[in-house]
């Protein structure tokens, strides 16, 4: 087993995010709230602040590797920048002018921008102004025909990837004069100016969720909710796109471990590894957690179970029975819906992530040990 | 019959672990609103297909999934005016207690018997595989309590059947106490004569055998 720590925080997480030496975890125990905790030893956790300023269920936390700094949207429309002063986390309102949720967030790899999807159609790209001291937005309108439910920024620090629930994914430039410098459009498909729309994807007839581009932003991948995996290299005019379709319930979010390979979480509750071969052939390679042992296992207590019902004419007995066994042998036992990875960004290489479920727990993975069992697709 | 029913439920509830993957999302055309998109219908691509599985044209159920809500509702069989009324009484019941079962929708969907929603903060708060047992192991009662209230009422009817036509019975009744009356006293004659001959026998009844030692020595 691959996960090295499980605890579980609230009834229900819906984000989590890392402090910058990961020794904190701001998580939203599925209410107005974030509740930071810090780590004391092997699964000893204490709540240090909780941070109250929204009115509505927080949707996205993103904790600054740099500035040390958290962005948290909400349904209720807002969005909010914390520093720690003084031992305070302090909130900066950011004019987002949504009229709908937000819905998720992300730093832009420099920090001096973020991006927050929204039920609004629309995406924001806030920037700090020194002047008034708030964040202010610009806002990409009438791209998106449904609501935006996840972003992410390539290494450039200009595009943008989308994913939207009308099914496609799209990739913008978010170049702000003033804020971004000239050098910093190094790619060809950076030059274009705000709001651009470098690329459509329609793939997916379904739902898109939980975009990622790969550590390098060669290559992207999504998800579709028909339970497909979808990786888009060259990102520009000519784009190579390749589709995995899975046997198993749909994935919510994904995550690249290196440029050949992406754990893929969701309503299976148990993560999943998809690698490239040398030909750049994307495939479901397997489970990390150890699903095999336990459906064994689950149909051998549910033919007892079922055989005990009968003695007993309780049906309910043997439903909870083989429920109780099948949950023993994962980690999660609800919707994983976030993947946040456990090393500095740009790295060639994330060999720690932690996944946070509807089920409250937040576990921690390490690949250190998974690395004979993977082989050598790393 | 019991296997038919058996496959129904199982594509039923096989179909329900592939549709309840549900997330928090809220409304799109309403400011701060959260409701279920199953319900408002007002973004079309929010909705998925709606599947619907049939057991046969009057059995049936009825799968409709959005981002955030799953509605299921179900027909069930009604084969005359007896079961109509069985089914009405049970699922006004359940109707009545719908809070205390949670996912049970108050109106059911039209042209459908019995509707249940589930939303995503049901799938928060309980298993999944426990929602979808919940909702599998309410059919297979509704068929118990069916059966059951249908036997019941056939074995009332069979009670109820003698007492229609008193009279006869009555006359029965009275017939074979009659009956049973002449049987007794004809039994009690048989036995007062055999009694009386025991008593005075016939003249000639004991008769015994005369046989010499000899003949009885020669048999030994």
């Amino acid at each position: 087993m691959a996960a090295v720590d499980v605890h579980r925080f609230a009834e229900s997480i819906t984000c989590h995010a890392w402090s910058p030496d990961y020794s904190m975890v701001a998580l939203c125990p599925n209410n107005t709230e974030v509740h930071i905790y810090k780590s004391l030893s092997q699964d000893q956790w204490e709540r240090l602040h909780v941070l109250q300023k929204h009115d509505q269920i927080v949707s996205g936390i993103d904790w600054s590797s740099k500035s040390n700094k958290i962005v948290t949207v909400s349904h209720d429309r807002n969005s909010y920048v914390w520093s720690l002063e003084g031992g305070e986390w302090v909130p900066t309102l950011v004019i987002l002018r949504l009229n709908r949720a937000a819905l998720c967030v992300q730093w832009s790899p420099k920090e001096n921008k973020f991006a927050v999807g929204s039920g609004a159609k629309t995406v924001c790209i806030c920037y700090y102004e020194q002047e008034n001291n708030w964040w202010v937005s610009k806002l990409i309108r009438k791209r998106h025909e449904s609501s935006v439910t996840s972003v992410a920024w390539h290494p450039n620090n200009v595009l943008l990837a989308t994913t939207s629930t009308d099914g496609k994914c799209r990739v913008f430039s978010t170049f702000i004069k003033g804020v971004d410098t000239k050098d910093s459009k190094a790619g060809s498909p950076a030059e274009a100016k705000f709001g651009e729309q470098i690329l459509q994807l329609d793939l997916s007839y379904s739902w898109a969720f939980g975009v990622k581009w790969s550590p390098s932003g060669n290559t992207l991948a999504y998800v579709g909710h028909s339970s497909m995996i979808y990786f888009v290299d060259d990102v520009g005019p000519s784009p190579l796109a390749q589709s995995v379709a899975f046997r198993d319930l749909p994935l919510r979010d994904v995550l690249f471990i290196s440029e050949k390979m992406v754990i893929g979480v969701g309503y299976d509750s148990n993560p999943m590894v998809f690698a490239a071969d040398d030909t750049g052939i994307w495939s479901f390679i397997r489970y990390i957690g150890e699903k095999k042992a336990a459906s064994s296992n689950s149909s051998y207590s549910s033919q007892f179970s079922e055989a005990f019902g009968k003695f007993y004419g309780s049906q309910s007995k043997s439903a909870t029975a083989n429920d109780a066994s099948e949950s023993r042998g994962r980690v999660h036992d609800n919707c994983i819906n976030s993947i946040v990875p456990l090393s500095k960004a740009g790295g060639p290489k994330v060999m720690r992530f932690s996944t946070s479920g509807l089920d409250g727990k937040i576990a921690i993975w390490d690949l250190e040990n998974m690395e004979q069992e993977l082989g050598n697709q790393f | 019959m019991a296997n038919s029913l058996r496959l129904y439920l199982a594509c039923i509830k096989n179909t329900l672990e592939a549709a309840m993957c549900l997330q928090n999302f809220p409304c799109q055309e309403v400011e701060r609103h959260n409701k279920p998109e199953v319900e408002l219908k007002t973004s079309p691509e929010l909705l998925l297909n709606p599947v619907l599985i049939c057991r046969n044209e009057a059995e049936k159920c009825l799968i409709e999934t959005s981002i955030n809500s799953l509605r299921i509702s179900l027909k069930v069989k009604q084969a005359d005016e007896l079961e109509n009324i069985l089914t009405k009484k049970f699922l006004r019941f359940l109707s009545m207690r719908a809070e205390a079962f949670q996912v049970l929708r108050r109106k059911p969907v039209q042209g459908y018997d019995i509707s249940f929603l589930i939303t995503n903060y049901h799938c928060e708060e309980m298993q999944k595989q426990k929602l979808i047992d919940f909702i599998i192991q309410f059919m297979e009662a509704r068929y118990r309590e069916r059966n059951k209230g249908l036997e019941g009422i056939s074995e009332h009817k069979r009670k109820t059947r003698c007492y229609r036509v008193p009279e006869t019975v009555h006359v029965k009744q009275q017939l074979s106490k009659d009956i049973a009356k002449v049987k007794d006293d004809q039994e009690w004659e048989i036995i007062e004569t055999r009694k009386a001959l025991s008593r005075t026998g016939p003249v000639d009844a004991y008769k015994p055998k005369n046989t010499s030692i000899e003949e009885e020595l020669k048999v030994s």
